[in-house]
Formats: C-alpha cells, sequence, structure tokens
C-alpha cells in the first residue's frame, strides 16, 4: 500500500494581498458614499428623512426591509450558526422573524395614527419628552456599543483576512470608514431612494460575506484538481 | 378641532366598531403568532425525539425542519392576512368616518 509522500499543498489566496479586492473594496466604498452623497442632496425635511416624504411605494419600502434584515442575518451569523451548530442555529432565525408580524401587528397603526416616525417619539407623545427621549436614546446606545463592538471584531478579522493587514490596522482602518460613512449619512441623510440606498450597502455587505466563501471554495477545488 | 367635535367621533358608534375591530384583528393575529412560536419553542423543549424523525427512510432531513420553515412561512401568510384586511376592510372604514367628520 501506498502512502502519499507528500501532504496536499493547500493554494489558498486568503490573506494575501489581493489586489482585484482591494480595488472592489474601494470602488464599492466609493460608489456608497457617491449615492449617499446624492441622496441627501434631497433631503430637506423629517418626512423625507424617514419616509422619503411618504414616496415610497410599498415594494419599495419591502425591499429596504429586506435589505436590512438579511444584512442583520448575515452579520450576526445565522449561517455560519446553521453550518457548525445544525438545527439550533435554525431556530435562531425562526424567533428573529417571527418578531417581525408582532411588531406590525401592534405598533403599525398607532404609528401611522400619530404621524411620527420613530418608537420613542410615539412613546413621548403621550408621556413627558424628557426622561423618554433620554431613556429611548441610552437604550439605543447601550444597544448600539454592544452590537459595534461585534461588528467591529467581524469586519477587523474580514479585512485582515482578505487584504492581509495586522488586526489592528484592519480595525483602524474599518473604524475610521465607518465614522466616515455616518458623518456623511448624518451629515446628507437618506432620500428617496432610500430604499436603494440600503439595498446597496446590504448587497455589499453580502458580497463580502460571501467573497471568502467564494475563495475557500475555488482554494478547494484547486487543491482537489 | 374642538374637545367638542373630539367627543363625538369618540362616541360615534361606527368610530367605536372601527376601534374594537382594530384592536381584535391586531389581537387575534398576535396570539395566532406567539401560540405558533411558543408552540414550536415547547415542541423543541420537551419532545426532541419527535423533531428528529427522519422525513423518511435514509432521508437526512428531520421533520423538525419543514416544521421551522413552516413557522416562517406562517409568520407570513399572518402577515399577508394583516395587510390584506388592512388594505381592503381597514382603510375604507377609516375613509368613511373622516368623510362623516369632514376631515
Amino acid at each position: 500500500m501506498n502512502m502519499p509522500t507528500q501532504a496536499p499543498q493547500f493554494q489558498t489566496i486568503i490573506g494575501t494581498l489581493n489586489p482585484s479586492a482591494i480595488i472592489c473594496f474601494l470602488l464599492f466604498v466609493a460608489s456608497t458614499l457617491a449615492i449617499t452623497y446624492w441622496a441627501a442632496k434631497k433631503t430637506k425635511t423629517a418626512s423625507q428623512f424617514y419616509a422619503a416624504g411618504g414616496g415610497i411605494t410599498g415594494l419599495q419600502n419591502g425591499l429596504a426591509l429586506a435589505g436590512d434584515y438579511m444584512s442583520a442575518a448575515s452579520f450576526l451569523g445565522i449561517a455560519g450558526l446553521v453550518s457548525t451548530k445544525g438545527y439550533d442555529g435554525l431556530i435562531y432565525s425562526v424567533g428573529w422573524l417571527v418578531g417581525w408580524p408582532i411588531v406590525m401587528f401592534l405598533i403599525s397603526e398607532p404609528l401611522r395614527n400619530l404621524g411620527k416616525f420613530t418608537f420613542a417619539d410615539v412613546v413621548a407623545f403621550r408621556l413627558k419628552q424628557k426622561p423618554i427621549k433620554t431613556a429611548a436614546a441610552i437604550g439605543s446606545l447601550v444597544t448600539v456599543l454592544f452590537y459595534l463592538t461585534a461588528q467591529m471584531v467581524g469586519a477587523g478579522t474580514l479585512i485582515k483576512l482578505m487584504f492581509n493587514l495586522p488586526y489592528e490596522s484592519a480595525l483602524i482602518i474599518v473604524g475610521g470608514l465607518m465614522i466616515c460613512m455616518s458623518c456623511l449619512a448624518a451629515c446628507w441623510p437618506p432620500p428617496g431612494s432610500r430604499s436603494s440606498k440600503r439595498f446597496f450597502f446590504s448587497a455589499g455587505r453580502r458580497f463580502w460575506c460571501f467573497l471568502p466563501w467564494a475563495k475557500s471554495i475555488s482554494a478547494i477545488q484547486n487543491c482537489s484538481s | 378641532m374642538s374637545n367638542k367635535s373630539v367627543h363625538q367621533i369618540l362616541e360615534d358608534p361606527e368610530f367605536k366598531a372601527l376601534a374594537s375591530q382594530k384592536n381584535t384583528v391586531s389581537l387575534v393575529l398576535t396570539i395566532i403568532e406567539l401560540v405558533l412560536y411558543f408552540g414550536f419553542i415547547a415542541l423543541i423543549a420537551y419532545n426532541k425525539p419527535f423533531l428528529a424523525q427522519k422525513i423518511s427512510d435514509g432521508s437526512a432531513i428531520t421533520i423538525g425542519i419543514p416544521i421551522a420553515v413552516g413557522v416562517i412561512f406562517l409568520s407570513w401568510v399572518l402577515t399577508g392576512i394583516y395587510i390584506f384586511w388592512a388594505n381592503t376592510t381597514y382603510d375604507e372604514m377609516v375613509k368613511r368616518v373622516k368623510k362623516r367628520f369632514g376631515g
């Protein structure tokens, strides 16, 4: 019986400096900034900011929500959870989805009747404005802090993996980009094309999630052929 | 709008019917959704062997998978029911009440 004299050599492009990936990344960042800028120029009022001046169709809004949902699911790693934990991972995805119709059944009408756009505004409408808004802001900030920590670690690892940068500098680059993006989005808030912007954003996120997969698959194919 | 006309609207039978129908639909759909979800979770908690059954001999898929997908699908159907009711019945009723009070 012949033993293989040599272990198969894994050929992978993950972790090497890859110009096409970097160009792709820069193009993506530039295009999202351009869309944000174009979108923000049209936005003047709160109604335009939150609801695109009422000019969003049901389909567009659905696309925006679907984009949000899918990007959240991909960020939270549903696919990875299912692949490593099997059925236990699937349970999570059911739970998140089930929350949505309940939110719609219970608060969509009051929200529309009051003509407000955020949950804090609705609650503050009948109660004391200041404490309610303070509580809502603290709640959001705590959530954002935890979400951001995980997001930074994930994004830093991804950039490190794709561009072969040290983790620390990957983290600084990602953090800088995030801050630029949020500042621009806040200065030039999203517009009548809010759904398209969100859809682009989330499509981009999905793209970045899939790219490493595509690469590892091609690496496996290279290895087996 | 004066307090008197607000009061009139609140006392209006058609408005009352509208409000109670709205509450009923919201609550019933929410309860169905919760029963569906917590039923699913309870099944996982108390009857794992049932969910672990294979869908057919030699199949890799267990009964749990179509049940989980079914919960997602039914949530989708419930959303559809609510949207259909809101678009056909509810909005029409709101329009009628508004018209009567010159809103």
